[in-house]
């Protein structure tokens, strides 16, 4: 015979480190039926014993309002496994308690691992585990997964519980009322077969909580159990006593000797004050692009030395004039002029993938969670966004787990606002040629804009979609790390990779494309050229920013990728990324080129961004409507700079 | 420990429709060991919670995948 | 004692904010020890709460310029790199830098036994 043992516990416990412990190699993958949620199950044995353990979905409730939660939901109802092992972090004992009290609820073999112990020790702290035991009947254990201690202990209780053939059960006392309610949803729902898998006490009290199982009632018993008593009041009972019960059980079992703290617990509390936290983030992040500039700038000027050497010793070496100034001026001057960009975009992500993996940006997403509530967001969105300073496409993806359709809604049609990293060549270039002394100022002010658009838009957006719930609440703070070497440097590759790939594919077509544009009809007449007509086509919209037709054929092939601006001036200026922060200052001022930076901010998601809001959406409507929405607002906002900004300087 | 009503709460928290965690804190003088007992509470409510630790989707579910299937780094991400 | 402390780094953090803007014309040290001002002012506010405010205070300044220290120590191997390339601008060590990250590194050491010897006596 083999015993079906089902392990689980909060998100983050340790929960798979008792997992990989106790069935070491002997484990496979699958997937809940219809779900996609991921089922781990492994074999041991134990005492000429086998066993099967099923690693069951991280959660905090079996309220069913989650796939996950569903998940071990049914399976409990469905399995009725032979033992049930709940983790519980003991340093968060009260967290887990709440779990493992709804399982006793459902009159469930259950036993209680108090792991990471070893973290109790070292605060000073102490678990009465002998009061945890008497309280709630059920076997109790402490465990280290990382110190591997307290495993046999383990072990040997899930060998008692599974043989047992009496199981020990967990008797509640609830208010009286409560009892009385149990008593009379029982003797209605006697015939009602198809209650027949569920102990009908839990039934009850799951009726009262949430009632995740109402189609388990017709409309006839419906009305007969609401009838029982006051229901809502009932509730307010049946929870409030939850909610004693579990803040005593807590409160009684942990034994403090001496005050604990850490490190993380002195950072946090600074951290993550209303007003230092914020002003120290926007610091960090000051600080980050100032790295950029100046850790990159020696390479990225040699990167394009070398590209200008090897345009020079190319020039004049083709016979065919045409093809001549293909390569050299157009593939060579526009793509390699996006390619000197390489080690900023590698420096950024780097320093990028520092905060997010140290966990500093979870942090700040914690920190502003009470301000962007005040846009309808949470500080969930907020991360989002700032994924959003990477690439669109994910950020977007991201939103998928938001639960409010509003916010979420609010969120895919802003995102594209949050300045993604294909701009930053773009950036790069015009602050090179306007800002050079005030560059990661000038480079800070425009991604603390880009947030405030997406804040501005999503509510915005939000006047126009009617619906009144929650916005949920944001907690867990994951711990501070120090991020591997080997991480960063994969999180750094694989965001870098990309921008490489594109210069290959996307920017290396624009470009080619660009060329012939400009060096037909008239090969040496680049005024009267298409590209020129395509860009003076759109003149009388532009030219009272200041921009010219080189500027607007830029942007307009900017669409196709961002990146694609700073090659098209390259090619157009016939120039690369030295000389062409000095072909700009020659064709823009700076306040032109100040509000053309915000045009590029907020205008055009690029096609795979579109894509995505299709698939997210489910409609071209809205990819539609997102396509147009940006560049509006992103010509309201430039134009507003350029004249506000005119009557300052 | 001081008695707190659940009900109460739950009537603030639907009447401010933005409150956020530490003004909630704030207002009831929740611990943070009553605040880890009442989260799972409010969910009977339908008054929800998000983390924000994982935001970043896995490569499962991830429309650019091949940019994500780094060792280590099981990251939706371009 | 944690008191002093904290009006030590406020004093000091005060004048290294006002010497950059003077000495180097570097405003974004300035408005870094301008912060490590403002989270030693914010000491004082007692939090009746939390026991470790005030170490927390010393300690998230400490790691500040800690990190301020690091970020110098890039920016003069940038320099040099810079300067081994172009043969321009001689790269220069801000030493106010350098001396505040020896002085915050003392009072962090000291910060941390304290706050081991607060935890044990209750």
């Amino acid at each position: 015979m083999v015993y079906e043992i089902a392990i689980i516990g909060n998100p983050n416990v340790g929960k798979t480190s008792i997992f990989n412990i106790l069935t070491g190699s002997k484990q496979y993958v699958a997937n809940w039926p219809g779900v996609t949620v991921e089922k781990k199950v492994g074999n041991f044995s134990y005492k000429n014993e086998k066993f099967k353990l099923v690693d069951l979905p991280g959660i905090y409730s079996l309220s069913s309002m989650s796939e996950d939660e569903r998940v071990a939901r049914d399976f409990f109802i469905n399995e009725n496994p032979d033992c049930i092992v709940v983790v519980a972090d003991s340093l968060n004992l009260e967290r887990s308690m709440f779990l493992a009290l709804q399982l006793l609820e459902m009159n469930l073999p259950v036993i209680l691992d108090l792991n990471s112990i070893d973290e109790v020790k070292e605060k000073g702290r102490k678990i009465n585990i002998e009061y945890i035991e008497k309280t709630l009947n059920i076997p109790v254990v402490a465990t280290s997964a990382k110190e591997q201690t307290g495993i046999t202990d383990l072990l040997e209780n899930i060998y008692k519980v599974s043989k047992s053939s009496v199981k020990k059960t967990f008797k509640i006392n609830y208010p009286e009322r409560i009892e009385n309610f149990c008593q009379k949803f029982s003797e209605i729902n006697s015939n009602n077969s198809k209650l027949a898998n569920y102990n009908m006490k839990w039934a009850a009290l799951n009726y009262l909580e949430n009632n995740s199982l109402n189609n388990l009632f017709d409309d006839k018993l419906t009305e007969k159990i609401n009838n029982i008593d006051i229901l809502p009041e009932l509730k307010d009972i049946y929870l409030q006593w939850k909610f004693d019960f579990l803040s005593k059980l807590a409160e009684n079992a942990t034994i403090a000797s001496g005050r604990d703290w850490s490190f993380r617990d002195l950072l946090d509390h600074v951290l993550t004050h209303k007003f230092l936290g914020l002003i120290i983030y926007i610091l960090a992040l000051y600080m980050v692009f100032s790295i950029t500039f100046t850790v990159a700038a020696p390479f990225s000027d040699l990167l394009d030395m070398l590209f200008s050497s090897l345009g020079g010793w190319l020039d004049g070496k083709i016979p065919i004039d045409w093809l001549n100034s293909l390569i050299v001026d157009g593939i060579i001057g526009g793509v390699g002029g996006v390619l000197v960009f390489v080690p900023q975009i590698f420096v950024l992500f780097f320093f990028m993938g520092f905060l997010e993996e140290s966990g500093y940006l979870p942090r700040a997403a914690f920190l502003v969670d009470k301000i962007v509530r005040k846009f309808g967001l949470s500080g969930r969105s907020f991360m989002s966004i700032i994924l959003g300073f990477g690439c669109s496409v994910p950020a977007i993806m991201s939103t998928k787990t938001v639960s409010n359709k509003k916010e979420r809604m609010a969120l895919i049609l802003s995102i594209p606002f949050a300045s993604c990293s294909a701009r930053l060549p773009v950036y790069i270039v015009l602050i090179a040629a306007f800002f050079q002394n005030y560059s990661a100022l000038v480079l800070l002010s425009i991604y603390l804009l880009s947030i405030l658009m997406v804040l501005f838009s999503s509510k915005l957006i939000q006047k126009f979609i009617t619906q009144t719930e929650n916005i949920p609440f944001t907690i867990e703070l994951p711990r501070f790390r120090m991020p591997g070497l080997k991480n960063l440097g994969f999180y750094t590759w694989n965001k870098g990779k990309h921008f490489l790939e594109k210069a290959g594919t996307i920017i290396l077509l624009s470009t080619i494309v660009i060329w012939v544009l400009s060096y037909f009809p008239a090969s040496n007449d680049i005024e009267h050229s298409y590209a020129a007509a395509i860009g003076k086509s759109i003149a009388p919209i532009t030219s009272h920013l200041g921009w010219d037709w080189k500027t607007n054929t830029a942007m307009i092939f900017g669409v196709t990728a961002k990146e694609v601006i700073v090659s098209t001036y390259s090619t157009l200026l016939n120039t690369n990324e030295g000389n062409l922060a000095a072909g700009l200052s020659q064709i823009m001022t700076p306040l032109s080129a100040f509000s053309l930076l915000i045009f590029i901010l907020g205008y055009v998601p690029c096609f795979a961004t579109l894509g995505v809001i299709k698939s997210e959406t489910g409609s071209w409507k809205w990819a539609v409507f997102a396509f147009f929405y940006t560049t509006i607002i992103a010509y309201i906002l430039a134009n507003a700079v350029y004249y506000i900004g005119g009557l300052f300087l | 420990m001081i008695f707190m009503v659940v009900k109460d709460i739950v009537k603030y928290i639907n009447n401010e429709k933005s409150v956020d965690l530490n003004s909630l804190k704030a207002r009831f003088k929740i611990t943070d060991s009553q605040m880890s007992v009442l989260i799972p509470i409010l969910s009977g409510y339908g008054i929800n919670y998000e983390k924000i630790d994982k935001v970043t989707p896995v490569c499962a579910a991830c429309p650019v995948k091949q940019n994500c299937n780094m060792k280590g780094l099981n990251k939706c991400g371009l | 004692m944690s008191k002093i402390t904290l009006v030590f780094i406020s004093v000091f953090s005060f004048i290294i904010s006002f010497a950059n803007i003077f000495i180097y014309n570097d405003y974004f040290y300035s408005v870094s020890f301008f912060v490590v001002f403002l989270i030693g002012v914010f000491g004082f506010y007692k939090n009746n709460n939390i026991w470790f405010h005030e170490s927390s205070h010393i300690i998230t300044s400490g790691i500040i310029v800690f990190v301020l220290g690091g970020y110098e120590v890039f920016n003069y191997f940038s320099q040099w790199l810079n300067y081994w390339m172009t043969k321009e601008d001689f790269p220069s060590l801000n030493w106010t830098i350098v001396i505040s990250f020896f002085v915050f590194l003392f009072i962090f050491l000291k910060e941390k036994k304290n706050i081991k010897s607060k935890s044990v006596k209750n």
